[in-house]
């Protein structure tokens, strides 16, 4: 017999030995990272939360840093509170915050060292945020409960992600109200009222051929079967930019009734409305519309933003950047340069997002008031969305249009009354800053 | 000044050990004995004390360390190393290297443990060590060892079957047996036994009654391990018995029927057991049971990946607290603490042997110590594969030891032991004349 043949077994044994080693060593390489992150792993977490690891804002800012297990704050308070949403707390509980969604940048992992650090502090993550502007989007919102988000409507870049109410993460001691866990901007889902009128007023652009030369009538409201359905004002004859600008229900009533509950839960499908959207590692929470059977007054108020709709300030944040970007939504994100190929989702055509840009910049300028928002140029809508037996929630969603500025935001004060009024406000004020500041 | 220590001996231990590593390599694929010096190997020899030195140094922040008897137990084992270097014959420093480097791993292991266990640990490598030159001794006179063919499988059978009735149940398995105070595991001695027994005899080889007897005395030792609940061992049993039957005539229909055999007994086996047989439910899917079943391998794996491929340091993991964490996860805790490339070095060691018995095979004077090399090789082979990879899900979690780094005095002695079968190939004959005999039937076969 053969030498070799007599050798088979070591042979097989020799396979198997350095086979195996190097189907391990292939996945220490392709998914170490995957592996060591775990919540159990001691060398970075202490009871399941991450204990390593720093956070600065987009110009280098360090908001917190953790050395020898133990996390260390800024020392300005407002900045603090301003931020803590976007960054998330120590326990975990923010689970958007990137202490949370981000365990792999702030551990520091690398195939070399692995989760070594020679300090044990980590690594290092860098926010797309803006110390600047959360700070004045957190005084803006004047404890009263919402969320402010501000975005690159280009990049995708999160330049503010404000939340009331908030914490001091510093302080241990500290009264944490209820809810202050929630990012409001990311992880809250409300009734979108009016600015839900962007997405009918798309479907309608694309679905009714001549919508642009319809003429509506508004006598303060309508009747749909036997349900009455009431506008804001008396409006009389509207066409569609009108009825846009003066947020005039009868019209919309009447396109949602013509567009019907599928149409319109197929646009809200499509703007990413309805099912979580990624932030990187974070997501968004998933809102909801359901389509009503032709002909009822729920259908109406269903294209008014108002009946079963639920919207996600984030997700709607998508939608208002792309009718600023000719259609297309960047992928959001929360780190600097976090979208660094420019990668998004085309969510409408660029002749629809150009007359909604159009109608949005009416509507500023005659409703809201340029003086409103001086030197911005401004393109907005506003919502107020009623609530049983509170006050309505104050939405005001838009961009603006400054050179060199593309940023688009998302206002919500939680019964915070005329969307208009104070959205509105809160919205110029950060957006002074975001642009001029 | 931990941290110093640390931050230095990471970035040195792997550059040792892979000098190391590369020097056994040489040396492995080497196809005649270096005259001169070339036999004592300065360079690698220093690079191995580094590598032991490096290690102790970094334990030194455990307070029981500086105790006089460590200190002293560890510039012993030092100390052994050197005179096997001064000493070492004109075939030598083969299997020592690879013996020193896994021991190296062992005692940081043992030494992370407790100070009992590094104690332990050192007093059964000094046992090992001595066993190792005993035996080198009586294998430069196959004729003499033939003999010993007989009580070793008696020997073999009996320690099986005494483990089978005496031993103390742990873990559903029959492993331990402990005598006035001293705990040990029978079957690894056996190893040691089955190897001396299962080598193909000079005189009577290929006789079909040789053969026979040889296939059922293994099968009987692969059934003791069976019973015993111990899947492992049988599984390393059984991969001996491949080898040694692969060198025999008529020896593959034997293994045929072993393997058939093999197969049924663990399909059997399998189906009796519960335990076993939630071990291979998991098998592959450690993370969607990360809490149950694949405990210990998700733990294992996110161990190792932590250390990259420099590792933690010494010292400065966690998986060690983790249950069975110095024996069945022992080359993840390599990994996490000292690197993947430390821990691939140790694997590449085992697999070096293999080669080095491939090699004896080709060149080797005598059948009796090429089967020798052959299995005790393979058994060390099948031990490390089982071990590392069962710890990280790409082969069952069998609970098998790593050859020489796992914690366990009984382990680590017979490693010693089985070490001395391999890299005998150039080892000087007993009779000097002999060494000018003709070549051997393999190498007649080669032509
Ligand atoms: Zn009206």
């Amino acid at each position: 017999m053969k030498l070799r043949w007599r050798m088979l077994p070591m042979a097989f044994a020799a396979i198997i030995l350095l086979g195996g080693i190097a189907m391990f060593s292939a996945g220490i390489v392709l998914q170490g990272e995957e592996w060591a992150m775990q919540p159990w792993n001691d060398t970075v977490c202490e009871d399941g939360v991450l204990n390593t690891g720093s956070v600065t804002d987009r110009n280098g800012l360090l908001l917190t840093t953790a050395q020898g297990g133990e996390r260390r704050w800024i020392g300005d308070e407002l900045t603090r509170l301003s931020m803590l949403h976007i960054v998330g707390d120590p326990e975990g509980n923010i689970g958007t915050g990137v202490l949370s969604a981000y365990p792999e940048i702030l551990a520091g992992y690398d195939l070399l060292n692995g989760l070594y650090s020679a300090d044990y502090s980590g690594g290092t993550l860098r926010l797309s945020a803006d110390t600047e502007l959360s700070r004045t989007a957190y005084e803006a919102l004047e404890g009263r409960n919402g969320a402010v988000l501000v975005c690159n409507y280009e990049t995708g870049e999160i330049l503010c992600a404000v939340s009331g109410p908030s914490f001091d993460p510093a302080d241990p001691a500290a009264q944490i109200p209820d809810g202050a866990y929630l990012n409001r901007g990311i992880s809250a889902v409300y009734p979108p009222g009016s600015i839900f009128k962007i997405v009918t007023a798309a479907a309608a652009l694309e679905q009714i051929p001549d919508v642009l030369d319809r003429v509506f009538w508004c006598e303060g409201g309508c009747y749909v079967g036997d349900d009455y359905v009431s506008c804001s004002g008396y409006h009389g004859e509207v066409t569609l930019e009108d009825a846009f600008a003066v947020s005039c229900n009868c019209a919309f009533a009447e396109l949602a009734l013509e567009l019907g509950g599928e149409t319109l839960q197929e646009y809200a499908d499509a703007f990413g409305l309805t099912v979580p959207q990624q932030i990187g590692n974070a997501e968004t929470a998933a809102g909801g519309f359901d389509a009503y059977p032709d002909g009822t007054s729920h259908l109406a108020w269903s294209g008014i933003g108002q009946a079963t709709d639920l919207v996600c300030p984030a997700a709607f944040l998508r939608v208002v950047c792309a009718a600023a970007n000719d259609g297309v939504a960047p992928d959001l994100t929360l780190l600097r340069n976090g979208n660094p190929n420019g990668g998004g989702e085309r969510l409408m055509p660029g002749d629809t997002a150009a007359k909604l840009l159009e109608m949005m910049d009416y509507a500023v300028s005659y409703t809201y008031g340029d003086w409103s928002f001086p030197d911005l140029e401004m393109h907005a809508k506003s919502g107020t969305a009623e609530v049983d037996g509170e006050e309505p929630h104050a939405w005001f969603a838009g961009f603006v249009t400054n050179p060199g500025k593309p940023y688009a935001f998302v206002v919500i004060l939680e019964n915070g009354g005329s969307g208009a009024e104070y959205a509105g406000a809160v919205a110029n004020t950060v957006m002074q800053q975001a642009v001029f500041g | 000044m931990v941290q110093s220590i640390i931050r230095v001996t990471r970035l040195l231990l792997p550059v040792l050990a892979l000098c190391v590593t590369l020097g056994v390599m040489i040396r492995a694929f080497r196809r005649r004995p270096a005259h001169g010096f070339g036999h004592r190997p300065w360079f690698l020899f220093l690079a191995l004390t580094l590598f032991g030195v490096m290690i102790a140094l970094c334990i030194t922040n455990e307070t029981w360390w500086t105790e006089p008897l460590t200190l002293m137990l560890f510039i012993a084992f030092l100390a052994v190393q050197w005179m096997s270097f001064v000493f070492a014959g004109r075939g030598g420093m083969r299997a020592e290297l690879t013996g020193f480097f896994l021991t190296d791993l062992g005692l940081m292991v043992a030494a992370l443990n407790d100070t009992g266990a590094f104690h332990t640990q050192l007093i059964c490598v000094a046992a090992g060590i001595a066993g190792f030159y005993i035996l080198r001794f009586f294998l430069r006179n196959p004729a003499f060892m033939e003999y010993l063919r007989i009580p070793a499988a008696v020997c073999c059978l009996g320690l099986l079957v005494a483990c089978l009735i005496f031993a103390d149940p742990v873990n559903d398995s029959k492993s331990w047996i402990t005598i006035a105070g001293f705990t040990f595991q029978p079957s690894e001695i056996a190893k040691v036994c089955y190897v001396l027994a299962a080598a193909i005899p000079e005189r009577k080889r290929g006789g079909f009654k040789e053969l026979l007897i040889f296939t059922v005395f293994s099968a009987a030792s692969v059934l003791c391990l069976v019973v015993m609940n111990d899947l492992g061992s049988a599984v390393v049993f059984f991969c001996g018995f491949l080898a040694a039957a692969a060198m025999r005539k008529w020896g593959y229909p034997a293994a045929a029927a072993g393997l058939l055999a093999g197969g049924g007994g663990g399909y059997l086996a399998l189906n009796l057991s519960g335990r076993a047989a939630g071990r291979f439910a998991t098998w592959g899917k450690a993370w969607e049971f990360a809490n149950e079943g694949g405990y210990q391998q998700t733990r294992a794996m996110a161990a190792a990946a932590s250390g990259g491929l420099l590792g933690l340091g010494v010292g400065q993991g966690w998986l060690r607290d983790v249950y069975a964490a110095s024996t069945d996860l022992v080359f993840c805790v390599i990994c996490e603490e000292l690197g993947l490339i430390v821990a691939i070095c140790a694997i590449l060691m085992i697999f070096l042997t293999c080669v080095q018995a491939v090699f004896a095979a080709r060149r080797g004077r005598s059948p009796y110590l090429v089967s020798c090399a052959c299995i005790a090789a393979m058994i060390l082979a099948i031990q490390a594969a089982l071990n590392a990879l069962g710890s990280v899900d790409i082969l069952p979690f069998t609970g098998v030891t790593f050859p020489l780094i796992s914690q366990g005095g009984t382990s680590a002695m017979t490693c010693w032991w089985l070490l001395a079968f391999t890299g005998t190939e150039f080892m000087p004959a007993f009779h000097a004349e002999e060494e000018e005999e003709t070549p051997s039937e393999e190498e007649v076969e080669e032509e």
